[in-house]
């Protein structure tokens, strides 16, 4: 048992540059080879053999415990328990044995859990109402579990097994306070200490968590409120700054109106770079992507209508080049949350902050060159 | 990973060709005319770079080509959007309009459900100040809610709060890129006029 801990560990230590994904996929896939047995076979506790059967009868109704009790039987009780259990798991669920096997296998891993709290909640999907079936599931057992729990602290291995059998997981345990979330069909979270595990409750940390953290995000984006917590605070920060933005293009836009009468930027004393060598600092201000030197723009074929497609290019580029100031705040938080996004892969955001820009390119090509 | 330095370039491509487009379509412009037709083109290209990825994209553009005033935001997204059909998310632009009806319907069941409930509360009220002070924080979180969905375009059909928030990251980091090459065009335009 505790073998299989210390490789689990080792393993996804190992995997540290890994998305949180493949991780948890892994480990599922190399503790589900190990025999699960094994963890049958650290029932040495009489008195947790009782308490898992009593809170196995109301669920399953269908166990007899004969010699309950006895130590000769107490494998053989286990194994039933274990046995019987799977069966009655998957009767009651009919999705199948492969979620409860992981997560009786998961508790093998769940000291390592503890680290990737924060990592977890951005991998998960949702799926409302599987979740709530799941978790009326978990809530039958657990008055059980709160008993498993007291009984044995030492035996935190044993009773991580025991107990994940009886439910799916809705469990409250002195050491491992993380919430877990597998990408499987299903969310499986698990109760902090103290707090109710019925399924509306669970349901609703679920989505704060994830509110809170998009939260985190615009932190990050919007200037000036690192200092601010609270959801009410934030949003004020946010509607005033996006209200600011939208004046701002506005503003901009009725200067740009009234610097140009005729409406063509198009001119190319617009953009020659004579122009911009004399009001470099000015740009500076602006803090322009440093990686401009994209090769594949400047090779773009030109329309009839826009000059040369490098002249918006080599204008942009030329804004960037002087640099003084190399990265104002705007655009620093914005690399910063781009590379924030990119490490932790938010299942719902990632689909469109990672979008597939090149394809984008393409598709501009054959409207450019029109 | 989006590159925020590659969207402004296309941004500013796309804003260039819609201005294009715009003189075109109509020569001697008034000031006011003018700065409708580089706000909505600015727009436009701002949406048409997110390709309708995200709601808000696909709410302005909807907006823009619903016909008001005297229809001359739509004739100029029409014209700035032109013959390339397939950049123009169409299914989903109908599916914006139609959601807005439906949520106009959910929001006066709303409002129905909201009288009766400030009327429980009220009475619930009288209990401890912690339970008030917590009411009061929601009420205040809700309405701030409401008003950012009204900032977003097409935020009115976003019931979701965690959508929310995820579509204002997005508009956020668009509205920026878009700040940024307006105002480094205006500075040019100026420069060269001043030169």
């Amino acid at each position: 048992m505790l073998r299989c801990l210390d490789n689990s560990g080792n393993f996804t230590g190992n995997c540290s540059d890994m998305t949180v994904l493949e991780r948890q996929r892994m480990r599922m896939k190399w503790q589900q080879e190990q025999p699960c047995h094994e963890n049958q076979s650290l029932y040495g506790d009489s008195a947790l053999g009782e308490v898992v059967a009593k809170s196995m009868k109301p669920e399953l109704g269908q166990l007899h415990f004969p010699s309950f009790g006895l130590g000769s039987s107490r494998f053989e009780a286990a194994s039933a328990i274990s046995a019987t259990s799977m069966a009655g798991v998957e009767e009651s669920r009919g999705t199948g044995s492969v979620p409860e096997k992981e997560k009786m296998s998961s508790a093998c891993g769940k000291h390592s859990f503890k680290k990737r709290k924060s990592d977890k909640i951005h991998s998960s999907k949702v799926v409302a109402e599987s979740e709530n079936k799941e978790k009326k599931m978990k809530g039958g057992g657990e008055e059980g579990e709160s008993k498993i729990t007291e009984q044995n602290s030492n035996k935190n291995t044993t009773t991580n097994n025991s107990s994940s059998k009886d439910t799916c997981g809705g469990t409250s345990k002195g050491n491992s306070k993380a919430s877990e979330v597998q990408k499987t069909d299903y969310i499986h979270v698990r109760a902090r200490r103290g707090q109710a595990t019925d399924s509306h409750s669970l349901a609703e940390r679920v989505r704060r968590e994830k509110i809170s953290e998009r939260m985190k995000y615009l932190q990050d984006l919007v200037p000036g409120c690192n200092k601010i917590t609270g959801k009410a605070g934030m949003l004020d920060e946010i509607i005033n700054y996006v209200q600011s933005l939208q004046r701002q293009v506005e503003f901009l836009s009725m200067k740009l109106a009234a610097v140009n009468p005729a409406l063509d930027f198009n001119r190319d004393d617009l953009f020659s770079k004579e122009v911009f060598s004399t009001c470099g600092p000015s740009f500076a201000t602006f803090g322009m992507g440093s990686d401009m030197n994209n090769p594949a723009y400047l090779q773009f074929n030109s329309g009839q209508q826009v000059p040369p497609p490098s002249i918006p290019e080599t204008f942009l580029d030329s804004c960037c080049f002087p640099q003084i100031l190399p990265s104002s705040t705007y655009e620093s938080d914005l690399h910063k949350l781009i590379s924030v996004g990119s490490d932790q892969p938010r299942a719902v955001s990632s689909s469109f902050l990672s979008q597939p820009f090149t394809g984008v390119v393409e598709a501009s090509h054959p409207k450019m060159e029109m | 990973m989006r590159n925020p330095s590659s969207v402004k370039r296309e941004f500013l491509r796309k804003w260039i060709k819609g201005l294009g487009k715009c003189r075109l379509l109509k020569n001697n412009m008034s000031f006011l005319e003018r700065k409708k037709a580089i706000k909505l083109s600015a727009d436009l290209a701002m949406a048409s770079t997110r390709s309708g990825a995200a709601r808000w994209s696909r709410a302005l553009i909807a907006e823009a080509s619903s016909p008001d005033d005297d229809g001359y935001n739509k004739i100029l997204t029409e014209h700035i959007f032109g013959s390339p059909e397939n950049q123009r998310p169409k299914g989903k632009v109908q599916s914006t309009t139609s959601s807005s009806s439906l949520c106009r319907s959910r929001r006066i069941l709303k409002r129905s459900r909201l009288v009766r409930k400030v009327v429980k509360k009220k009475k619930k009220k009288i209990g401890s100040p912690k339970v008030m002070a917590n009411w009061i924080a929601k009420r205040l979180v809700k309405k701030r809610t409401k008003m950012l969905k009204s900032l977003l375009p097409g935020g009115e059909s976003m019931d979701d709060d965690v959508v929310l928030i995820e579509e204002t990251l997005d508009y956020v980091q668009y509205l920026r890129a878009q700040v940024e090459v307006m105002r480094c065009l205006a500075t040019a335009s100026e420069l060269t006029r001043n030169s």
